[in-house]
């Protein structure tokens, strides 16, 4: 089942390899294995993408048909969203506060066509002394945007708020201007915030591959790697599956990192994430206390929660190492399961 | 000419209630009333744009085939019209004229297979790129308001949410809800 599930996964990462460029190598696409991973690309909303490689491809319409619908209901919600994250800028600013916008539109903007990188919700960060002016000036406009608003810096949170608001970029988007971490940051971020929840999505990884192919000239690798060294050293993981996995070429990253040897474990565990096709992700499950209402779904509610391998090692600040994962992944289970009943109403 | 026959002569593009992105290679559109996205192919895409309420079906080829490069007859063009008028990308439906050597659907068709660009495709199963990643909306509302999972909601299923909606607290309720 593992076997089945990592080959799976390796299809997948088959068919993205290069997708996130603007003219993607038709080289080593398989367009007869494509079915098979199909609900898989549209349930990690990387169809999209699939759909740009395998039309570069030269891919026949009944292949391209299912992804193309999915790039084109991927393309209008981006359409629909833009407007808000101007919207949320407007307001935070309205009512004096700072925001930096990361994840979502801040890295989809950079890819080819809208619509090829999927987004949900508007992640903004505000500093810890900003929080209630943001969640103010949020709720105050009586039009319900959807913000996640992360209070503080979440895994950037090693660096200084002032640092990261100087190292800033501001974007146009329409006739607002939207601010975004700098291309340090970001990259930080994405990695790190792609590791924290187990490597799931696909999309993550392009984006990565997308950043470190597309680097500025004056990015500064030593500000990158400074903070924090094991999640540096994760980040640095993170830069290195995406060469492995999706062929990013990493010519811009410095010998040092990019000669970074992966723990052996790590590939298969992503591959075998991107090829479960029963995933539950984070935001989709029904809450905990509700499972814990109908005892008959809880060997199902446990089992869709048990931490990979690579969520389990950032969820413990474990290094990436050759180690074996089970005692991460168990331990992981334990500080949630305490979390848990720490944070849960006692049950009517 | 009845009156209908004259708003149907200079058909008009529908503007309210839709979500346009204009591509190089076709046209995406959502209709937000209906929930129902299209994707109009080149010519498609052209002869709509052209639906001023003031051209001439014959202008709105000619405006249609400057705009592309391509050649567009007036047949062509009132067979996009036609699809858009099903698709309701149109003010109001056209009929089609009632006389003439290219009235019958299967003449229409027959000129529409050599001419390329003139499909207006709707696209009808969102949750092709949204399975799984998205929460129904009778889930979401279920949640109180302090698990509210900012996931996008689903919109297909028995009680399909708003396109583009994600499950987020509402302000001053308890649940959550697709907004």
């Amino acid at each position: 089942m593992g076997r089945n599930r990592e080959a799976r996964g390796r299809q997948l990462a088959r068919v993205l390899r290069g997708a996130w460029r603007a003219r993607p190598d038709a080289g080593g696409f398989d367009g007869a294995g494509l079915p098979e991973v199909l609900p898989l690309l549209q349930r990690s909303g990387s169809a999209g993408l699939a759909w740009w490689r395998a039309r570069s491809a030269g891919a026949p319409p009944p292949v391209l048909a299912p992804l193309h619908d999915a790039f084109a209901i991927h393309a209008l919600a981006a359409a629909m969203r833009a407007p808000q994250v101007a919207a949320a800028f407007a307001l935070l600013r309205d009512h004096g506060v700072d925001a930096l916008l990361g994840k979502g539109w801040a890295v989809a903007r950079l890819y080819p066509r809208a619509g090829l990188r999927p987004y949900g919700d508007i992640d903004l960060y505000v500093p810890r002394t900003d929080e209630a002016a943001a969640r103010s000036a949020l709720d105050a406009s009586g039009v319900a945007l959807p913000v996640d608003l992360h209070v503080g810096f979440a895994e950037l949170d090693d660096r200084a708020s002032a640092e990261l608001f100087a190292r800033a970029a501001v974007k146009r988007l329409g006739d607002a201007e939207v601010r975004v971490f700098g291309p340090e940051d970001h990259l930080r971020l994405l990695a790190l915030h792609m590791l924290r929840h187990g490597a799931w999505r696909p999309v993550w990884l392009c984006d990565l591959a997308l950043l470190v192919e597309t680097l500025p000239p004056d990015f500064d690798w030593a500000y990158f790697t400074s903070g924090d060294a094991l999640r540096t050293d994760a980040a640095v993981c993170a830069i290195r599956l995406a060469h492995e996995l999706l062929g990013a070429d990493l010519e811009g990253v410095p010998g040092s990192l990019r000669e970074r040897v992966l723990p052996g474990w790590l590939v298969p565990a992503v591959l075998r994430q991107w090829g479960d096709g029963e995933f539950e992700p984070h935001g989709t499950r029904v809450p905990m206390r509700t499972e814990l209402r109908r005892p008959r779904g809880l060997p199902h509610a446990l089992r869709v929660r048990w931490p990979n391998a690579v969520e389990a090692t950032i969820g413990q600040r474990a290094p990436f190492n050759d180690l074996p994962r089970l005692p991460f992944q168990l331990g992981e289970c334990l500080f949630r399961t305490l979390r848990f009943a720490r944070s849960a109403p006692p049950l009517a | 000419m009845s009156t209908r026959a004259k708003e149907v002569a200079r058909p008009r593009k529908r503007r309210d209630g839709l979500v346009v992105e204009a591509l190089p290679e076709e046209t995406l559109v959502y209709d937000l009333e209906r929930h129902k996205a299209h994707c109009l192919a080149e010519v498609a895409a052209a002869v709509w744009d052209a639906c001023d309420g003031r051209r001439t079906v014959a202008a709105v080829a000619a405006r249609a085939a400057e705009k592309t490069g391509r050649p567009v007859t007036e047949e062509a063009a009132w067979l996009a019209l036609r699809r858009l008028g099903r698709a309701r990308l149109l003010e109001a439906p056209v009929a089609g004229p009632r006389a003439g050597p290219f009235t019958s659907r299967r003449d229409w068709l027959k000129k529409a297979a050599m001419l390329g660009g003139l499909s207006v495709a709707s696209i009808t199963a969102p949750t092709a790129a949204e399975a799984a990643t998205c929460i129904g909306r009778t889930a979401c509302e279920a949640l109180v308001n302090v698990d509210c999972p900012g996931a996008p909601c689903c919109t297909t299923g028995a009680n399909p949410a708003p396109a583009g909606s994600t499950c987020i607290k509402q302000g001053g309720g308890s649940r959550c809800t697709c907004r």
